[in-house]
């Protein structure tokens, strides 16, 4: 606990340095790198906006995140736990899956008719990918005293996916999950500064362009927390669902 | 009819001969200790009889019938604790009693668990995960639900084997209550490494030789049960079956070292 606490000590270091830093560069510098009081004001003074923002980019990423966990899954598990398909999937998945999937955005946008369809779609890739990867390896390297008992037992094969595979896959799965939820951020704030006029992605690219950078870094750091409490919120729920894994 | 027959199995992986020309019978009720040393193909026996693995020749059969894979008829208890970590013990054993009975509804299955619990002494754990639960209680538990099962065919394998003595001493009485209690006993085929288990437990007793394993020496203990496990040390005729077990590997070579007073081979 006391490590932890120490931690957190670096945050007001930072913005010391930050401060130190904002503090010696000549003043025609300045309006590049904002000091961080400069920023906080305009923090406090967009928080409207941004949580505007907050709003539309979750209608994005929480479609999206649930359905590419709900596929990779649902998917993932029979796959992994069936070696006839694992090897006929295999090629596929170390095809597709390394693809960086920001390639898809210019795409996506062209081809689906709104750019929240689109947008789902990019973060539904990108969450994707990660997690059917961990249920796939996690469904195909169940212990054997589980299989063995699953036979005994006489589980069936959806009996064996659902109460078995699945259990012994989620440690695997949730880790998957982490990769994929930092995944469907870059992807959701790649697809707004493309085509989007709300949204997180969307208000750093508008601050921009209008070169006001307070808001600019502003819509950075609140973008970070935001992140920041989605993944704690995940790894509450991996810690409440793995109970037993320890 | 349930009885169990090995019709000379033979069983190799790779090069590697486990089990060489195994025949053998065992009755309805019986209490069959196979006794050897480590890695010399109990484990494997065991999951030939279970169906967790096929013979390379020769069949079993049991009930008349081949075995060709796992059934709850043939149930088995692992080494180690291999109840289902993600479950509690009560849905554990309720997984078993939804085969052995499955017209219960889910809450008739759950106190037919929380019964099975109670039998081996886990009644207050119910709710418990194994990883909350001592070694002695998981293997109850895993024994509870094995016996949930349903299964006339019992297959333990070494399964107080990580346990400390006062457990393993609590378990095997234990074990020995609920085989004598049912009507029709249960076939138990148990394995060990250790000679006071075996002459405690056993109405029979096989004793295997490794590389390949293979049956060298068979003994009928015809003591009375209970045994108490002072006659087993000191008693007259525990000594001769003791002795015969030990003639048995003497007769092999030198490279089976038998321990007579420790109980271990």
């Amino acid at each position: 606990m006391p490590h932890r606490l120490s931690g957190l000590l670096l945050f007001p270091l930072l913005v010391g340095v930050w401060a130190f830093v904002a503090e010696i560069l000549p003043p025609q510098s300045r309006y590049l790198f904002p000091a961080p009081l400069a920023v906080a004001r305009a923090l406090w003074e967009s928080l409207g906006v941004l949580w505007q923002g907050t709003v539309a980019s979750m209608m994005i990423l929480i479609p999206g995140y649930i359905l590419a966990v709900l596929a990779a899954v649902l998917f993932g598990i029979p796959v992994g736990a069936t070696t006839w398909a694992r090897h006929f999937f295999a090629p596929l998945m170390r095809v597709a899956a390394p693809v960086p999937p920001t390639v898809y955005v210019p795409y996506a946008i062209a081809l689906l008719p709104t750019f929240r369809a689109s947008a789902i779609f990019v973060v539904f890739i990108g969450a994707f990918w990660p997690v059917f990867l961990g249920a796939v390896s996690g469904a195909a390297t169940v212990p054997e005293r589980h299989r063995d008992n699953a036979r005994v037992l006489g589980f069936g094969r959806w009996e064996y996916w659902r109460r078995v595979a699945f259990h012994a896959a989620l440690p695997a799965i949730f880790n998957g999950m982490g990769v994929g939820m930092a995944m469907a951020f870059i992807l959701l704030t790649v697809a707004e500064l493309f085509g989007a006029n709300v949204g997180l992605g969307h208000f750093v690219q508008y601050y921009a362009d209008f070169a006001d950078y307070p808001r600019m870094v502003a819509g950075i750091i609140y973008t970070g927390a935001v992140t920041f409490s989605a993944m704690t919120l995940l790894a509450q729920l991996q810690k409440r669902m793995l109970f037993w894994n320890i | 009819m349930t009885t169990l027959r090995l019709a000379d199995i033979t069983f190799a992986y790779g090069d590697r001969v486990i089990l060489e020309h195994l025949s053998l019978t065992v009755a309805d009720g019986e209490f069959l200790v196979v006794l050897g040393a480590s890695g010399g193909g109990k484990t494997t026996l065991l999951r030939l009889i279970a169906g967790l693995a096929a013979p390379t020749t020769g069949q079993i059969f049991f009930a008349d019938e081949e075995v060709r894979a796992p059934s709850p008829q043939r149930g088995i208890v692992f080494q180690d604790y291999a109840l289902f970590p993600w479950y509690s013990l009560r849905d554990n054993v309720a997984l078993a009693v939804a085969k052995s009975e499955p017209r219960l509804s889910r809450r008739e299955r759950r106190e037919r668990a929380a019964e099975y619990l109670r039998a081996v002494g886990l009644g207050d754990a119910a709710a418990k995960y194994p990883h909350e639960l001592s070694g002695g209680m998981r293997q109850r538990g895993a024994l509870a639900r094995t016996l949930a099962l349903g299964s006339p065919l019992l297959l333990l394998d070494e399964p107080f084997g990580a346990l400390d003595p006062h457990n393993r001493a609590r378990l095997q009485n234990l074990l020995l209550e609920i085989w004598r209690a049912a009507t029709p006993r249960r076939t138990v085929i148990f394995v060990t490494h250790d000679i006071d288990e075996a002459l405690l437990l056993g109405d029979r007793i096989i004793a295997l030789g490794s590389n390949p394993g293979r049956i060298i020496g068979e003994i009928k203990i015809d003591a009375p049960r209970p045994r108490s496990r002072e006659d087993i040390i000191t008693a007259e005729n525990f000594r001769s079956y003791r002795a015969a077990i030990q003639a048995c590997y003497c007769r092999r070579d030198d490279d089976e070292a038998v321990d007579g007073d420790g109980g271990g081979i």
